[in-house]
């Protein structure tokens, strides 16, 4: 869809760029750690960041937030503004653009995703996948927060969460079907050889390889917001919360039933498959 | 076209000397109900709507439709035919279903069906199923429909979820609403119950038998329209979720649900105890 007061500004954006790439993930699989890393990283003085873009869509108009060099810098018109400003002084910058619904094969195919760009501007697409078991007690929580008027346990927070399995299941095969690069955001997280090669995969510099701070983006960490340091976060440990909670493990016992994605975890995450044994067990 | 469909629901609504609309969700025994109450409607004709779209025109939008007892698909078959027997002097008796449950915003709104007002309708009947019952059914039609994923995968338990998620909404709007309330299971096994809720109707019995199996749906989810009403084991679907582990994971994380298993007590009382039985030994 054309949206005629974004459309020509899009392409001035893209014209203007230093480097673009785009980040794919689901909620609550690191997504937001990973591109403030990346930006971090990119080697270039100015960034632009367009977070949780609609796809097919103008992702200035329609990007959750965006930040110009990692400060918030609002959407649509605010944005526009902010950014015809910069860019008249001159500036070139690198250019990420997020998505939050996972990797879409068919709208890559058609070439269509980010109004005003073409796949072969971007140098590349980064998709970001996180082990299920520790995903699974984060967006939990998630739900829950976001439903505070449901109870824990009724029937619209365990659609929403299987809603969301159905979109990891999706997103892992296709990330692995893809030929993109893959971050996996507990490698990322617990090993800096790994970052590092990563960034040698994107084509740049190492110039902080750090974890960075908890992001803002979706609240920050399900388990303690904002309240600890990031590399004090326990993330590959979230799949212990669900020992003695039956609700949590019936999604386990429900995952387990779809071959096809069992396939695909034990590929992608070989470990979450001793670990879903261990707890089913228990 | 839609000023056409206009006038001729103005002189649908004109001629009909009563109407009424039915809501279920699929697999709830709907058109078995709406067989008997066209078979005791008290008119030489009948029109009937079958499985429309809300805030749509019913005449536009229904699936099928029968006048006369014939059975035909086709909005502009059915404006053609309706213009042409209505002036002819023909004065039917009207129903108009709704296969997605009952739309209670829409009908606070008086906007489930365009051309109409809620005051139009003499009443609103709202069938409910014994939910353990309905489950198998439902898992069937959503695992006979999709059968190119497989049987147990996410994207079906996704259907079946939103499923229950509708049949929870339809079910305490059942319970709440102060429409008429037909229990499918007690109007299958009990002559003495379709007897009286043909009085709150306002009808006279002149057939109170269950009828024919319908084909609207397929007829049963178990047998087609292989067996006679009379033989269908309604009673007893429960039965095929015994050693069913993903019927049970099911039901097991549907029953967390308070106040949906509140109105299902309340509604179908014999479910508490089979889902009891079914769900122990976890």
């Amino acid at each position: 869809m054309l949206e005629p007061d974004f459309d020509a500004f899009d392409r001035q954006l893209n014209a203007a760029a230093d480097g673009r790439m785009r980040v794919f993930g689901i909620r609550r699989c690191g997504q937001h750690a990973v591109i403030n890393w990346i930006l971090r990283n990119c080697g270039r003085d100015d960034q632009v960041f367009l977070n949780s873009c609609t796809m097919g869509r103008s992702p200035i108009r329609l990007c959750g937030q965006a930040e110009i060099n990692m400060e918030p810098a609002g959407r649509a018109w605010r944005l526009k503004r902010r950014l015809e400003s910069a860019l008249s002084g001159g500036m070139s910058p690198f250019v990420l653009i997020s998505y939050e619904a996972g990797y879409p094969p068919e709208l890559y195919a058609e070439g269509s995703l980010t109004n005003g760009f073409v796949n072969s501007d971007f140098d590349a697409e980064v998709l970001v996948t996180r082990s299920f078991v520790n995903w699974l007690p984060s967006f939990i929580r998630l739900m829950r927060l976001m439903n505070p008027d449901s109870p824990p346990e009724a029937l619209e927070i365990s659609n929403g969460i299987i809603f969301e399995m159905m979109r990891y299941k999706a997103h892992l095969i296709a990330a692995s079907e893809s030929g993109h690069l893959v971050i996996s955001y507990d490698q990322w997280f617990f090993n800096p050889s790994y970052r590092r090669a990563m960034l040698k995969s994107l084509g740049l510099p190492c110039t902080d390889n750090g974890h960075g701070d908890v992001q803002i983006y979706g609240g920050g960490s399900s388990f303690s917001g904002h309240d600890m340091p990031a590399a004090a976060l326990e993330i590959n440990a979230r799949w212990k919360t669900m020992r003695d909670d039956p609700f949590a493990k019936r999604f386990l016992h429900l995952a387990l039933a779809d071959e096809g994605f069992m396939d695909a975890l034990s590929q992608s995450y070989p470990n979450d498959m001793a670990i879903i044994d261990a707890l089913l067990s228990e | 076209m839609s000023t056409a469909f206009d006038t001729i629901s103005r002189d649908l609504k004109a001629a009909a000397p009563a109407a009424l609309r039915v809501y279920g969700v699929r697999r709830s025994g709907q058109h078995a109900v709406i067989n008997w109450i066209l078979r005791n409607c008290g008119h030489d004709n009948h029109v009937f709507l079958n499985n429309c779209r809300t805030g749509e025109s019913p005449i536009l939008s229904c699936a099928q439709f029968e006048i006369e007892g014939v059975r035909k698909r086709g909005a502009k078959v059915l404006a053609k035919t309706l213009a042409k027997r209505l002036e002819q002097g023909m004065r039917p008796f009207v129903l108009i279903s709704y296969e997605l449950g009952f739309p209670a915003q829409a009908y606070a709104e008086n906007n489930i069906a365009t051309g109409f007002e809620n005051t139009d309708f003499d009443f609103e009947v709202l069938i409910t199923r014994s939910f353990v019952n309905w489950l198998p059914s439902y898992m069937r039609l959503i695992r006979d429909k999709n059968n190119a994923v497989p049987e147990d995968g996410i994207d079906n338990l996704r259907h079946i979820m939103l499923g229950i998620q509708r049949y929870k909404a339809h079910l305490a709007d059942a319970v709440t609403s102060g429409h008429i309330w037909v229990s499918y299971d007690d109007w299958f096994a009990d002559p003495v119950y379709r007897l009286r809720k043909l009085g709150e109707l306002k009808l006279v019995e002149s057939d109170n038998s269950r009828g024919e199996i319908q084909k609207y749906g397929r007829g049963s989810s178990f047998s087609g329209t292989s067996i006679p009403a009379a033989d269908l084991d309604i009673g007893a679907r429960w039965k095929t979720l015994v050693g069913d582990p993903f019927a049970i994971n099911i039901l097991r994380q549907t029953r967390e649900d308070r106040a949906f298993m509140k109105n299902l007590i309340k509604a179908h009382p014999e479910d508490a105890a089979i889902i009891e039985g079914l769900v122990k030994d976890e």
